[in-house]
């Protein structure tokens, strides 16, 4: 992010405007009152009357595309994220823009009459139902627009359910719109269909992205459970893996191997680690807490934790730490879990 | 997405009533105060009747007199006159320009009410002061800095209306803000530009208001002046310490039953002024307002009134500003209060203050709650010192730094977990109240779910704490940050976060 820049003072809003709509009256003047204006104003009519409905869609196809993937926790970092969430609105503004473009122009070339626009399943002829299907996705847009733009209302007076129900009318809006651009109007072209095609399995593709957020959710706790270094997780999960003997004597595996499983492999050299004072930063999330910020919390309690942590530490030295698969709901307790199931293992391990 | 922070917000928070300036209170022969008890408000007639007619004197006479009283500035830099008077004329020879002369009267210390009073009680002893510097440095013209708060524009224009200045003088209003009383920030406000303090150190007395030689002084200081060319060096030492000559213009606030704007002659003793606001002392004082320090109460207890007194018994006398803490509040609770204010108040031009402070103030706040480590303090307060274009960090640190210093009894309690048991009543004063407009960010904390995006739109604002939760301001935000904390509120894919 650029440092804030506060030698500039921002422009008020009334010279804003007044820049806008001389903008406008000089885009228009050149359009209306040079020959080449005109010819060039019709070319861009002919365009958007025959092609802004394909921009339209697949505009919309992108903005739910993107939503859906700006939610993923996995994959994406906080930074993108954010740059999703941006280009999640800016697509959904050219929808719209392009929407009122789409029907603009259809309205002044007679395809469709105003009322058309606004109340579906009323225009003659036979393409009735399809153009009623537009009008209804038209309107959803425009709700989805709308609750956009309010949506820091819902965070505080509102409920936040309430918008998420508004906001979730994109998903059937968006086959709506989809069968209106392929059959309404005229027969689409196959590189029209291949577009919609495409748009289909991103839309779906980022639908799986969404579905599995709630499933697949990053461990949050501290360093314990997560350690920056990828470790090849569930390498050694149930087998209790022979300690590597140290360097030092060749000393006799305390515990001789159970005969029923299968020899244990001999584990890949492990990645040289850093030495435990010297703790990276923590990953929370995706982001990295300077350790230093909160020294560990002290407070007395009534589980040991602090034999634990050490406990947990030495097992993690000794490479028999076993990390919680990222597919659980071990969010809070991560920590916790693994030292019972350690505990558990442990117990049938000697009672058997 | 680069947050540019506008210095007129999109919604600027104004007092909707000015607050009252508190009374006025003397101790032995007023002097900057004098006829304010008789007349309310000095009015032109009413200021000649009291003080008399206005002298000239040329530059070196000036400067003399000055030297002679010992005059300092009154802001809190403490800087002699008669030295900066000296480097104006030298700049002034050098670029053969006239120079010109501005009263900082913008006072943004939320704490402090001293110039308030004198502008809106006894503006033409200010006026009196301008005049006299205007004329024996032969100034183009007379700038009079005040803040926007609507303390004071009122009176100044009156004044300037039934008055003849010796060169043309003009008032110039600039946010009230707690940087927009550092010089280079007045002098930048004054030429149009953003009342921010510059990055590169230009000396105002080279290059200040429209280019020229710049003579900027406290509103005190000048009406000092005024005071000391009547009544001559002689006649000006007979109050006061031998070593600071004269009276002093203090705002005592904090704890004091009746705060109040008190005159006293240097060297009168501290607890003396505080028995008359009738404050009680509690474990410590916070002396030189928001960037001063605070000094023990048995320290206290001998002090005197002068910068040397305040200085050995701990302290910076600063803008002379008063606040005892009082024994009903929780001293950490107070100064976490303040040092998130004063995080809030950074322009955010220099990274190391826009977000070193903010973790300053969190860590502040951790000691408060109970979860901190005064180390941690030290550290934050460490990254931040000597790495701004202003002394706004250093201030900052050294008042978390000392009130951890003297509070330390309080804040091993608060370390142990039990605290002082004492709630925060809000007794240090801070600008931006919710009555007033101003608005707080809430986490609904059942709904968060530390996605962490907030803190990467709104880095100077909210932070993560270790478990990834954002940690944000208790207190309400300035509105030059609330758009970053709508940018934060927009991006929260949980809708966990509202301004409210």
């Amino acid at each position: 992010m650029a440092r804030a820049t506060t030698n500039r003072t921002r422009p008020s809003t009334i010279s804003v405007l007044t820049l806008g709509a001389s903008v406008i009256t000089a885009v228009w003047a050149a359009a209306m009152m040079t020959p080449g204006g005109r010819v060039a104003y019709v070319y861009v009519f002919a365009y958007a009357e025959y092609y802004v409905g394909v921009v339209t869609l697949v505009a919309l196809s992108l903005t739910i595309m993107i939503g859906l993937i700006a939610t993923d926790r996995l994959v994406l970092s906080v930074r993108q994220r954010v740059l999703a969430q941006s280009a999640h609105r800016t697509a959904a503004v050219v929808a719209v823009a392009a929407l009122a473009l789409h029907v603009g122009t259809k309205l002044a070339e007679g395809h469709a009459r105003p009322l058309d626009a606004v109340v579906p399943f009323l225009a003659p002829g036979p393409d009735r139902g399809y153009l009623g299907l537009g009008t209804v996705a038209g309107l959803l847009l425009v709700l989805m627009m709308w609750t956009g733009v309010v949506r820091a209302r819902f965070a505080g007076r509102g409920r936040p359910w309430v918008w998420r129900s508004i906001h979730v009318l994109a998903y059937p809006m968006w086959p709506l719109a989809l069968v209106h651009g392929l059959s309404a109007g005229r027969p689409a072209p196959p590189w029209v269909v291949a577009c919609y095609l495409l748009c289909v399995l991103g839309v779906l593709s980022g639908l799986a992205v969404r579905l599995s957020v709630p499933v697949a959710r990053p461990v949050g706790t501290a360093a314990e459970a997560r350690p920056p270094v990828p470790v090849p997780a569930r390498v050694a999960r149930p087998a209790p893996v022979a300690r590597p003997a140290p360097v030092a004597p060749p000393a006799p595996v305390a515990r001789p191997a159970p005969v029923a499983r299968p020899a244990p492999v001999a584990p890949p050299a492990p990645a040289p680690r850093a030495p435990a004072d010297a703790r990276p930063a923590r990953i929370v999330g995706r982001h990295a807490v300077d350790p230093g910020y909160l020294p560990p919390d002290e407070t007395p309690t009534l589980v040991d934790l602090a034999g634990r942590r050490a406990r947990n530490e030495e097992r993690r030295r000794a490479g028999t730490h076993t990390t919680v698969p990222p597919g659980r709901r071990t969010r809070r307790r991560a920590d916790d879990a693994t030292a019972e199931l350690e505990y558990w293992r442990r117990i049938r391990r000697e009672a058997r | 997405m680069s947050p540019r922070r506008a210095p007129a917000a999109a919604r600027p928070v104004r007092p909707v009533e000015a607050d009252p300036v508190p009374p006025v209170l003397t101790v032995g022969v007023p002097r900057l105060t004098a006829g304010l008890d008789e007349y309310g408000r000095l009015d032109l007639d009413a200021h000649r009747r009291v003080h008399g007619g206005l002298p000239a004197l040329t530059a070196g006479e000036l400067i003399a007199l000055a030297e002679a009283i010992d005059l300092r500035g009154r802001g809190g830099a403490g800087f002699p006159f008669a030295g900066k008077a000296r480097a104006v004329l030298d700049s002034c020879r050098r670029n053969s320009a006239p120079p010109v002369i501005v009263v900082n009267a913008t006072e943004g210390e939320p704490a402090s009410w001293k110039d308030k009073a004198l502008l809106t009680r006894a503006p033409h002893l200010i006026l009196d002061g301008a005049a006299l510097a205007a004329v024996a440095l032969r100034a183009k013209e007379i700038v009079v800095g005040i803040a926007d708060d609507g303390v004071g524009a009122r009176s100044i224009a009156a004044a300037l209306a039934e008055r003849r200045m010796p060169v043309p003088a003009r008032v110039v209003t600039v946010p009230h803000r707690f940087i927009s009383g550092e010089s280079g920030a007045l002098v930048r406000g004054i030429n149009g530009e953003a009342h921010i303090p510059p990055g590169r150190k230009v000396r105002a007395s080279d290059r200040g208001v429209l280019g020229l030689p710049t003579l900027l002084s406290n509103a005190e200081t000048v009406a000092q002046l005024a005071i000391a060319v009547r009544l001559g060096p002689w006649e000006y030492a007979a109050a006061g310490l031998p070593g600071e000559p004269g009276t002093v213009l203090l705002t005592v606030g904090g704890s004091a039953v009746t705060p109040a704007v008190v005159e006293c002659p240097s060297g009168t003793p501290l607890a003396g002024v505080l028995a008359m606001c009738g404050a009680d002392t509690g474990p410590g004082i916070l002396v030189g307002g928001y960037h001063g320090k605070w000094i023990r109460a048995d320290a206290a207890a001998t002090a005197n009134l002068s910068r040397r007194g305040i200085a050995e018994a701990g302290g910076t006398f600063g803008a002379g500003m008063i606040l005892p803490i009082g024994p009903a509040t929780c001293p950490l609770g107070e100064v976490a209060r303040v040092v998130e204010y004063l995080a809030g108040e950074s322009a955010g031009q220099c990274g190391p203050c826009r977000l070193g402070l903010p973790a300053l103030a969190r860590s502040v706040t951790l000691v408060a709650a109970g979860g901190g480590a005064i180390d941690a303090v030290r550290a934050a307060a460490a990254t931040v010192r000597g790495r701004g274009a202003c002394g706004h960090p250093d201030g900052t640190a050294r008042f978390a730094l000392s009130a951890l210093e003297v509070f330390q009894r309080d804040a091993e309690a608060h370390a142990s977990g039990e605290g002082c048991g004492k709630p925060v009543r809000g007794i240090l004063p801070l600008p931006f109240r919710t009555d007033r407009g101003a608005r707080t960010l809430v986490v609904d904390w059942t709904r968060c779910d530390g996605h962490g995006l907030c803190s990467a739109v709104a880095p100077e604002i909210i932070r993560l704490d270790p478990n990834g939760f954002p940690a944000v301001p208790q207190t309400p935000l300035p509105p030059w940050l609330e758009n970053g904390a709508r940018r934060a509120v927009n991006v929260c894919p949980a809708l966990a976060l509202r301004l409210s």
